[in-house]
Parts: structure tokens; C-alpha cells; sequence
């Protein structure tokens, strides 16, 4: 016996598409698809352990590196697969990001490049510890007449940074000095006190504020309207670094010996926003993304580490066996790349997420993307999934150093514990985590109100 | 540099208050250490302070080196100045300076000497001397001026300098230069904290932005200029101004040709369209036509009525009427599948005001006409057919087209059929075999116009509810559907079980006792409900007043069965009426104490009575705790529990010999093993966590296996374990929620551009 059902075309109570495939109604009932919960549970579990299978952070490396080790990389702040790259030798090397090649390579200093810098058109600045700062055509690949031109320093360059709408830039040495580019002599003098200084860098939202760090464990805050440093935050260790948020105008990250990144507020510096923690070595850079949602650590301990701003461990670990350690470490432009320079001359490009793939996605692969993403975020907490998520393999000397660490901080934590239970109640106060590694500051906030 | 090893002697040195600045070489460094105590001027004194220390009087000229503009100031606060006085102070004042100038020369020969002058403070070491500016004072004024000056200045001005003396004892001290470095840096920072300050705003709203897109900014550049380009585009349409461009910018005539060409096409195109539209406005509206259409046919109809007057030959054309609304029914014309309906859906139409409400219009008459064809509608019937609710009075005060006589006419000749069929019901009523089981309450205000029930012997019925059909055509305003309600009833509910059956015996006029009045306490007769056998059947041509007697008589049939169901226990609802009429004994007899009352209802009774002989609370309150936990050994239970807990999860022996196995019988059989005892390992009874918590049982075997789905505390955004479990309630999935819903859920929260330079952000008016 036939069934006959009644049935209808949808064009008939549809409004007329334009693409093929008719939308299949279904019920909603909530009654009629049970489980919802462990279904999404296992599906955030499968998407788990899918971006586990599919991490794969190394992209290559640009060329066949350098013969030295690289101690700087500067990105094109107007091209994405621009970058250039300066090493330990002298020589600096500009690189195709796209087709990982060597563009050009010449040697532009005697004695270490220590610092790239880009140009408002394009073109590099690069400082030694030769005394001497060159500006650097990047059209031209054969650089043989020497640079565009030079600007001559009392002592040794150590870090260089370009303002990000005017022709000047600031260098660091045993001063911060403010140069023009179309002047031979600095035009200004913005250092506070007689160390040497590491780095220098421009903050890119607010322009006219400089942050340095010195080799007396200080952050500077320099101010180029005022022409003068503004603030000095002393820290127990020195920092290595310093990277300002590029959508949070007054929020920079430093980098410490003491294997934290700091993020301070510019205002209020008798306190950290947070600690980044994880590294077991001192942390050499630290680079912002430029969508200021996480950033990237390189260190002394051969590894990089991605954190994201708000969280205080690392939500990413990369390592190869054969990088060494990690001086220099950039965002690319869109957020999507990493470079590393370390120690032995190769410059690394990485995923910024590992198990991400940047080709083409149809519209239904993305919404897969999204929706296992969405259901990541939401179960992270359960044990399972945390535990997956959260399992890296670690270069076993890596391994011993962070437990030996924590050993070694339970113990000290264990022995002023003892004391302070053997003290005079009060007389040992607690110390902030976030308070702990800074000595003080310059400026008062009671001072300045007076 | 220099290099401490003694982080904190040098830290407390970069900042304290006296020191800090790093200006100095390395010697200072060492010295600061001693400043710490000292505040602010300890630091001054050494190289350039000295100088400030002197004080400054009128009557030592030379060793005053500090400017002081305050006797200055004070004169020319003086009202009446004489101009004589000024002038001869001017000359006093030439011939100071004159006099000074001498004195520097002096200087400048003495320190050329290498003499030492009673100035050397004054002058920097390794600089150049600088000319000393000397002071005037009124001194030196008396000197040179002759008594024939205005005496009353002179004695001004000494007045002046006996009250300037006091304040001249102290003068402003510079800060020392590192100070002041300080104060500065101090306003700049303020300054820097301000300006970077007012990215405040924009930082909060982006962290606590749902979703971000960057790049951030987008460069609207390139999109205005498009703008403006368009704009003038639409200025050079006239051709004047074009051929004035054309002429400026040099085109090849070709060019010019086909630009003209391309204009002339415009132009036409525009006029075109100006004639379409004015055709359009004049062309009226669907809408339009159809409501007129409307009018014309209810006019005809009118006619048609009236001319029904004379005679019936319409019977006809009311038939094929009654056959055209019944296709209506059936067909979808009402539902959104004509032609026009999907014009309207596909075109967007349907969000305009007008066609909006005409499509909905049509989708509630198809509603209504559905709902006839399954013949639950409440509703009046359509407007062709004569309409039993019409009210009487309305009649009377009927004005405008009803007021017509033929309207009344037609009234009137409806009242009448009306009145006829009441008293056909009235008679049929009459003639009834006594048994009723009829609603009183109900009413029926409707006729079923919808699908046609064929059924035999529909002529034969002859029961009907004459009351209630009286009632609702005479109060036709009721609004209730009372047969729908009856259904409902009838299915549903016990309590209008009650109901009925209490309309039941009213109508019976039996005295009612004071029971009665609780519906629980009724009990029901199954006597007295009628086993209605009669089948009803209707005809196309049966009149309405059959069909409203079949309605009833089906209601009736339905409520029927409803009382069966409660007697039969098949309802829901069972009630022991003899436990509830024992509490109202209780309550009307106060001395029904001494009764047995079984545990429920001892509360109750324990209640009445403490309120009438109003014994002490504390009392009371103890004897109900005592009789409402009687016989309950909640300790012993717990004890009990605990027992049984451990010993259930305690280590067991489970016999795991095969029955039957080994117990062979005969000759040379050996004798048999022993049993196979397999020890299933449990807790042990010491160990166990509670083992020494007396009122607690601690679940050892505490779901290990869900341990693996539940967070183990609530995650840091959370506070509560409640917020976290709101967090998870509702599923994300396609298959559980709308697409909007789940693109809405999903959409991630940082969105970045592919292959785009992603720029920090910057202020929208920087330079």
C-alpha cells in the first residue's frame, strides 16, 4: 500500500532564493535532541585534541640566516612580508617574509648591529657600537657606496626606535638622545642619570612618550614636547626590554632579568598591572601583537612564549632543538607571524597560533572554526580539556630548570613563612606580587599632588 | 660608569629627594649617600647657593647682587606721583649707574690683579665677569637731588623704606638647580599622565568591546573623495559648464561627441522617467481597487435582498454563494500562496504599512475559515448567512443604512425565524422523557457553518437545550464559547464534573443538605445520568436548529462520559469523603476531641484545640513535636544507614563456584574443592573518611567518573558556582539554536583582517 503524505514543494511557501539549496526546517524542541551538554562537551574535547594534532608553530626560517648570531629584527611597518635583520657581525640582511629568501646583505657595521629601526618612507636605520647610526636605502640591494647618510655618536649605540609620524628618531647610548633625520647632531638630550642605557622605544598611540631602560635596573618615561625624561621606576632586577601596547596608549611590557615580563600603567608606576611568569631564564625581548590582545617573549632559556595581556602564564610555548638563545623576538604586522633572532644565526618565522592555517576557508569550514572555538573557550575548565590543552612536550633541560625553580620558590616562600610566623606579628607584611620586583619610583603620586 | 654593587644604597640614592640626578659624575653619586638624611638644601649650598645667602639692604649698595624689584613695585603703587619727582629720580638714577659702571671697571682691574674683590662670590669661576647690576637706594637719591625737590616724595619714600626693612631681612632662596630639575619633571609627568590619559575612554570601551575588528580605524580617506567625485559628476551634466570644461581640459572631439551623446541620453532617460511616474500616480492602488470592489458587492447584495422580498427565486444564487465560500474555504486563497501573496513576500513588500496589514488581513481570514472547517469556531459565521445572535434592542436604535426600512424589514423577518425556532426548541423541550442532564450555564452562542455532519437519523432527535438556547439568543453578548467550555469540561476537570452533577440535582429540587455546599462531598448518582444511545445525524438541509441541538446533545454525551470516568475512577481526582467529613465533625462539635484522629490530621485537630482551652505555647509545641515525630528514631536510622554504607562499600566474598560443579556422585569421586570464594577488595571500615565523624556518611565512592565533566573549582571569571553553571546551561550548537543565534554565539572575539597591516591606534587629530 502506498503512503501518500502530504507534501508540498517549498518554493511554494518559500520567497525565492537565489542559490540552490533550500533551507531543511527542523524542530527546535529542546525535548527532541537530548544530551546537549556531553554532546558539546565531546565536541570541545575532539576540537581539543584536533588543535593538539594540528599545532605545528614552525613555519621555516628566512634563508640560511646569518653567520653571526642576530641580536635585532625590524618589521616594515607598511608592508607585511618586508623585514630586515641585523647580527652580531656587523652585517645587516633584509628579507622576502613571503618566499622566506634573502633580499640583501651587507656589512653596515663594525662590531654588533644593535639596533633597526624603519623610516617614515620605508627606509632603515641602524645603530652599532661603532658610534655610529646610518639611514639605509632599502630599494637598493647593493650597498657597497655605504648609506644614505651617517650620523656620528660620542659612544657605542644601543638601541634605536623611529617616531611613527615625524622624521625623527631616538637612540640609546650612554644617553637618550633625540635625532632629527635631517640634522647630523641630536637635537635633543632626554636622559635622567649616567648609566648606560639598553633600549629605547617609541610609543606608537601616544606619540611623543619614549620609554627607556638603563643599566641601573631603571624605566624611563621621556617626554619629546617637554624634552624630558618625565619618570624613573627602579626595579630589583634590570629589564631587558620594553614594548608598549600598541591600542592601550599608556600600558608597556617589560622585560626582567628575573624571568618575568612586567605590564605597567605609565601613571602609576609604584605598581604592576601583571606578571608574566613562566620563563626560566632572564627574558631577553618582548614584542607586543598589534592587536594588543597578547605578546610574545623570547629568553634566555631558548625558548619564546606567547601570553595572552590578561593572563599570567603563557598560553603558548615554542622551542626547536637546535635555536639557541632568544634575543630578539617581532610580531609581523597582521598579527599572524612571529620572527625570532637567537644566538646562532638563524632567524625563525612561527605561527602565532599554532595550530591555525591561513589559507582560504569556506564559509562552512569557518563556522566549524568558530563554533569549535566558541565551545573550547566555554569547557577550558574542565579537567580533561585543560589537561590537553594545557600538555607541551619541553626540552628536558627546560623541564628540570622550572621544577628546580619552584622548588626553590616554595622553599624561600616556606622560609619566610617561618619567619614571619616567628616575628612580631606585623612586622612582616606580605609582599604584592605585583609590587615585589620594584624599589621605587622617581616621582611620588604624593609628591606631585603637593 | 659607575658601577654599585650595593643595589640599595645607590637605588635610595636615584630617589630621594635631594639627590637623584644623575647629571653629576660619579663623585656625587658617593655624596649622596650622606644627603639621604639631609633634605633638600644640604645639596645646595656648594657651588652656586652662597650667593643667595646675602641679604639685601638699602644701605649696603655693593655687596647686594640679588635684583630686587619690590621697592620698584611699591612706588608705583603710589597714587600721587609728581612728575617733578619722577624726573628727578630718573637723574638720581643716570648718575647711580654711571657710578656703577666705574665700580665694575674697578672690579675688572682688581680681579686682572688677581686682587680679591668683596664681588668674588658673585662671579663663576671659569666664567667671564658679569657686569654687576647695582641697586639704587634713597641714599643715593638724597645725594644728588637739591632741596628744591618735592620734599613730600622724599618723605614718601622714606616712609617706604622704614616699612620695606622688615620684609628685606628675608629673600627668596633659589632652589638648587636639581631641585628645580625635579619640579619640572615632576609638572611633565603630570602633564604626559594627562595627555596619555585621555586614551582612557577609547582603551576601557575596546577591552570590554564584544567583538574586535581590526584593523581598528579605518582610513576613510579614499571613500570621501569617491563621494565628492560623484558629486561633481553631477554638476558637469549641464552642458554649459561641461563645454567650459571641456574647452579647459583640451578633449579630442570624438570625446567631446560621445560625452554629449552620453548627456542628451541622460537627459531623455530622466524625462521617461518623469512621464512613468506621472502615469504611475495616476493608476490606482490594489488596495484601492479592492475596497471599492468590496463596496459594490455588499451594494448588490443589498439588492439582492430586497428583491429576495418578493419571492425566493435567489435560493439558487444564495446556494452557489454558500458553494463559492465553501471553495474559498477549502482552497489556500487565504493562506500567503496566491501570486500576490509571494509578489509580496518576494519584493519585500510585505514591510510596508499598508500591504503589511492587507496580508495579514487575509492570513486571519484564512485562520478564521480553517478553524470553521474543524468546526471548533467560536466565532460568528460569515455575513451571507442570517445570523442568530442578532440582538433585538439593537434594532432599535439602529441608525444610518440599518435604519433603511428594508433593513428593518429584513430584521424583522429574521426576528421572526428566530422566534420560531425558540419555540420549536421550547416545544421539543416540553416533550422531553424527564431525564436532563443539560447546563444550565451553558449557552450556546453559535452555530457550526464549517464542515457538514452526515450522519443518520438526524431528524429523529428530539432532544434539545431549550433554556440555554433562549438564553443565549436573547443575551447574545456573552462572550464565551460555553460549548467549547463544556468540552473542556468535560474532558478535563473534575471540579466541573462537580459542577454539573450539582446543576443536576438543583434542577431536581431534592432539599439539599449542608454537605451540599461542599461540590467534594456530593456524591453522584449513576442513575441519573441517561445513557443518550441516539445517533445524530445532519443533512446539508437540516435546519440550524437540528444543528444546535446535535451540539448539545454531543456536549451532553461528553460530559456524560466524564461523570462515568469519575465514578469508574478513571479521573484523576479521588477523594476519600469520609476522612474530610470527619474534620468538619471535628469542627462543628468541639467535643469530638476524644475521636481517634490517625496521624495527618492530628495537627489540625491539635491546632482547634490549643486555640480554645489556651494552654501554655511551650506545652503545646512540645506535644506536637511529640506526636508528629512519633515513632521516629532518626538516630538509630542514621546509625543504621552508616552501618549498612560501609558495609556495602567494605571489602565482600561473592561465591563464584559453578553450581553444580563438582558435585559428582559415584564411585571413586574425589571429594569435592571447596568453594570458589572471590574477595571483592572494598574500603576499609578504618579508613574511611568519616570513621570518626559521628553524624556524618562520606560518599567514598564519590562519582569518579563524573569527576571527569565538573570543573574542581569555580574558573577565575566567575564567582559563584552558579554564574559557571549559567555559563554552560544553554547549548551553542546549529542544532539547538537559531543560525542568527549561533553566528551571534560564535563570533569570535578578536577578528583580524587577513593580509592587512594591522596599525596601532592613533588620535584622530594628531599631527
Amino acid at each position: 500500500m502506498k503512503v501518500k503524505t502530504l507534501s508540498r514543494s517549498s518554493d511554494v511557501y518559500l520567497p525565492a532564493r537565489n542559490c540552490e539549496v533550500s533551507r531543511l526546517p527542523r524542530n527546535l524542541d529542546p525535548d527532541l535532541h537530548p544530551f546537549e551538554r556531553a554532546r558539546e562537551y565531546t565536541r570541545a574535547l575532539n576540537a581539543t585534541k584536533l588543535e593538539r594534532v594540528f599545532a605545528a608553530p614552525f613555519v621555516g626560517q628566512l634563508g640560511n640566516g646569518h653567520i653571526d648570531g642576530v641580536y635585532c629584527i625590524a618589521r616594515h611597518t607598511r608592508r607585511l612580508n618586508s623585514a630586515a635583520s641585523g647580527s652580531g657581525d656587523g652585517v645587516i640582511k633584509y628579507w622576502d617574509l613571503s618566499s622566506k629568501e634573502e633580499v640583501a646583505s651587507f656589512t653596515a657595521h663594525r662590531g654588533i648591529v644593535k639596533g633597526l629601526a624603519v623610516t617614515l618612507d620605508g627606509n632603515l636605520l641602524s645603530c652599532g657600537m661603532d658610534n655610529t647610526v646610518k639611514l639605509w636605502d632599502v630599494m637598493e640591494t647593493d650597498h657597497s657606496g655605504g648609506p644614505s647618510k651617517t650620523f656620528l655618536g660620542s659612544s657605542g649605540f644601543t638601541g634605536i626606535d623611529h617616531h611613527r609620524s615625524n622624521p625623527i628618531f631616538v637612540t640609546s647610548s650612554n644617553a637618550v638622545q633625540l635625532w632629527d633625520e635631517n640634522r647630523s647632531k641630536p637635537t635633543a638630550d632626554l636622559s635622567w642619570g649616567a648609566d648606560n642605557v639598553n633600549t629605547v622605544r617609541f610609543n606608537q598611540t601616544e606619540q611623543s612618550i619614549i620609554a627607556s631602560t638603563g643599566s641601573d635596573r631603571s624605566i624611563v618615561i621621556h617626554d619629546i614636547r617637554s624634552k624630558a625624561p618625565v619618570q624613573k621606576l627602579v626595579t630589583l632586577m634590570r629589564t631587558n626590554a620594553v614594548c608598549w601596547n600598541p591600542i592601550e596608549a599608556f600600558n608597556f611590557a617589560a622585560a626582567n632579568e628575573d624571568h618575568n615580563v612586567y605590564l605597567y600603567d605609565m601613571r602609576h608606576l609604584t605598581r604592576s598591572l601583571n606578571v608574566y611568569k613562566d620563563h626560566v631564564s632572564a627574558v631577553m625581548d618582548v614584542d607586543f601583537s598589534p592587536t594588543g590582545q597578547e605578546l610574545v617573549t623570547g629568553s634566555y632559556d631558548k625558548t619564546l612564549r606567547i601570553y595572552r595581556v590578561n593572563e599570567g602564564h603563557s598560553r603558548d610555548i615554542y622551542h626547536t632543538k637546535r635555536m639557541q638563545r632568544i634575543f630578539c623576538v617581532r610580531f609581523t604586522m597582521d598579527a599572524r607571524y612571529i620572527m625570532s633572532g637567537s644566538d646562532e644565526g638563524n632567524i625563525r618565522v612561527w605561527r602565532a597560533e599554532a595550530a591555525a592555517r591561513s589559507n582560504v576557508k569556506s564559509a562552512r569550514e569557518r563556522s566549524k572554526l568558530e563554533y569549535e572555538a566558541t565551545l573550547k573557550e566555554r569547557y577550558k575548565n574542565m579537567p580533561e580539556i585543560r589537561r590537553i590543552s594545557r600538555h607541551r612536550h619541553l626540552p628536558k633541560p627546560i623541564k628540570t630548570a622550572s621544577e628546580t625553580k619552584r622548588i626553590e620558590l616554595a622553599s624561600i616562600k616556606r622560609k619566610e613563612e617561618n619567619m614571619r610566623r616567628r616575628s612580631k606579628k606585623g612586622t612582616m607584611p606580605y609582599a604584592k606580587e605585583r609590587e615585589k620586583q620594584i624599589i621605587g619610583v622617581a616621582i611620588t603620586e604624593v609628591e606631585n599632588k603637593v | 660608569m659607575h658601577v654599585v654593587d650595593e643595589f640599595g644604597v645607590l637605588v635610595s640614592a636615584e630617589i630621594s629627594p635631594g639627590g637623584g640626578d644623575g647629571e653629576d659624575d660619579s663623585e656625587d653619586d658617593r655624596d649622596e649617600s650622606d644627603d639621604d638624611e639631609t633634605p633638600s638644601f644640604s645639596g645646595v649650598s656648594d657651588s652656586e647657593g652662597s650667593i643667595h645667602h646675602t641679604t639685601a639692604t638699602f644701605s649696603d649698595i655693593e655687596s647686594d647682587s640679588v635684583p630686587s624689584d619690590l621697592e620698584e613695585e611699591e612706588e608705583d603703587d603710589d597714587d600721587d606721583d609728581d612728575d617733578d619727582a619722577i624726573k628727578s629720580l630718573q637723574q638720581a638714577i643716570e648718575k647711580a649707574s654711571q657710578k656703577s659702571e666705574e665700580d665694575v671697571v674697578r672690579i675688572k682691574k682688581r680681579k686682572k690683579l688677581g686682587l680679591p674683590t668683596h664681588f668674588a662670590p658673585i662671579v663663576d669661576d671659569g666664567e667671564d665677569i658679569v657686569p654687576v647690576k647695582k641697586k639704587v637706594t634713597l641714599d643715593d637719591i638724597r645725594a644728588h637731588t637739591s632741596s628744591s625737590f618735592g620734599t613730600r616724595s622724599l618723605a614718601r619714600l622714606d616712609e617706604l623704606e622704614k616699612r620695606s626693612k622688615g620684609k628685606s631681612e628675608v629673600v627668596k632662596s633659589r632652589l638648587g638647580r636639581r631641585l628645580e630639575v625635579r619640579v619640572d619633571r615632576a609638572a611633565a609627568y603630570e602633564i604626559a599622565k594627562e595627555e596619555v590619559g585621555k586614551w582612557e575612554d577609547t582603551v576601557k570601551r575596546n577591552r570590554e568591546a564584544e567583538h574586535l575588528e581590526f584593523p581598528l580605524q579605518r582610513s576613510g580617506g579614499a571613500a570621501t573623495a569617491d563621494i565628492t567625485g560623484a558629486l561633481d559628476l553631477g554638476d558637469e551634466l549641464d552642458s554649459e559648464k561641461l563645454v567650459h570644461g571641456l574647452e579647459g581640459r583640451e578633449f579630442s572631439l570624438a570625446e567631446v561627441i560621445a560625452r554629449r551623446n552620453e548627456l542628451r541620453r541622460m537627459r531623455e532617460l530622466m524625462f521617461r522617467e518623469e512621464m512613468k511616474a506621472k502615469r504611475v500616480k495616476k493608476i490606482k492602488s490594489k488596495t484601492y481597487r479592492k475596497i471599492h470592489k468590496r463596496e459594490r458587492e455588499r451594494a448588490q447584495e443589498i439588492a439582492a435582498q430586497l428583491e429576495g422580498e418578493s419571492g425566493d427565486e435567489d435560493h439558487e444564487d444564495s446556494y452557489g454563494r454558500l458553494v463559492k465560500h465553501a471553495r474559498e474555504r477549502m482552497e489556500l486563497r487565504h493562506k500567503n500562496t496566491s501570486n500576490w501573496a509571494r509578489d509580496v513576500k518576494r519584493m519585500n513588500l510585505h514591510k510596508s504599512k499598508g500591504t503589511r496589514d492587507e496580508l495579514e488581513e487575509m492570513l486571519r481570514r484564512g485562520e478564521d475559515l480553517t478553524r470553521k472547517i474543524e468546526g471548533d469556531d467560536d466565532d460568528i459565521s460569515g455575513d451571507d448567512l442570517p445570523n442568530i445572535n442578532d440582538d433585538e434592542e439593537a434594532t432599535e436604535e439602529a441608525s444610518g443604512i440599518m435604519a433603511m426600512k428594508f433593513m428593518r424589514e429584513a430584521e424583522e423577518r429574521l426576528r421572526k425565524q428566530n422566534k420560531e425556532s425558540i419555540d420549536e426548541l421550547r416545544r421539543m423541550e416540553d416533550g422531553r422523557d424527564g431525564e436532563t442532564e443539560e447546563d444550565t450555564d451553558s449557552a450556546v452562542k453559535i452555530i457550526n457553518e464549517g464542515r457538514r455532519r452526515y450522519a443518520p437519523g438526524a431528524q429523529e432527535s428530539k432532544y434539545a437545550a431549550q433554556e440555554s438556547v433562549e438564553q443565549s439568543i436573547e443575551a447574545d453578548d456573552a462572550p464565551v464559547g460555553l460549548e467549547r467550555k463544556m468540552a473542556s469540561i468535560a474532558v478535563k476537570d473534575a471540579d466541573s464534573v462537580s459542577t454539573i452533577s450539582k446543576t443536576q440535582t438543583s434542577k431536581k429540587g431534592e432539599p439539599k443538605s449542608s454537605k451540599a455546599s461542599n461540590p467534594w462531598i456530593q456524591d453522584v448518582d449513576p442513575g441519573s445520568v441517561a445513557k443518550g444511545a441516539s445517533v445524530l445525524s445532519l443533512s446539508k438541509d437540516s435546519t440550524r436548529f437540528a444543528k444546535t441541538e446535535a451540539r448539545l446533545k454531543r456536549s451532553r454525551r461528553k460530559a456524560k462520559k466524564a461523570v462515568q470516568a469519575v465514578e469508574d475512577g478513571e479521573a484523576e481526582v479521588r477523594i476519600d469523603v469520609n476522612q474530610i467529613l470527619q474534620i468538619r465533625d471535628v469542627h462543628g462539635d468541639p467535643d469530638a476531641e476524644a475521636n481517634p484522629v490517625n496521624g495527618e490530621d492530628s495537627h489540625v485537630m491539635m491546632v482547634h484545640k490549643g486555640g480554645r482551652r489556651a494552654k501554655p505555647a511551650e506545652f503545646q509545641q512540645r506535644e506536637l513535636v511529640k506526636r508528629a515525630f512519633a515513632g521516629d528514631d532518626v538516630a538509630r536510622e542514621f546509625q543504621e544507614e552508616k552501618q549498612k554504607t560501609v558495609e556495602d562499600e567494605g571489602d565482600k566474598e561473592v561465591d563464584v563456584t559453578l553450581p553444580g560443579w563438582g558435585s559428582w556422585t559415584g564411585k571413586g569421586v574425589r571429594k569435592p574443592q571447596k568453594k570458589f570464594i572471590q574477595k571483592i577488595e572494598g574500603i576499609n571500615p578504618k579508613n574511611r573518611q568519616d570513621s570518626k565523624l559521628k553524624n556524618v556518611i562520606i560518599n567514598e565512592k564519590a562519582a569518579k567518573k563524573s569527576a571527569k565533566y565538573t570543573a574542581g573549582a569555580v574558573p577565575f571569571p566567575y564567582e559563584t558556582r552558579e554564574q559557571y553553571e549559567h555559563s554552560l546551561r544553554m547549548p551553542i550548537g546549529k542544532l539547538w539554536s537559531t543560525q542568527a543565534t549561533v553566528q551571534r554565539l560564535t563570533k569570535p572575539k578578536v577578528i583580524v583582517k587577513p593580509g592587512v597591516v594591522v596599525e596601532p591606534l592613533s588620535a584622530p587629530f594628531a599631527t
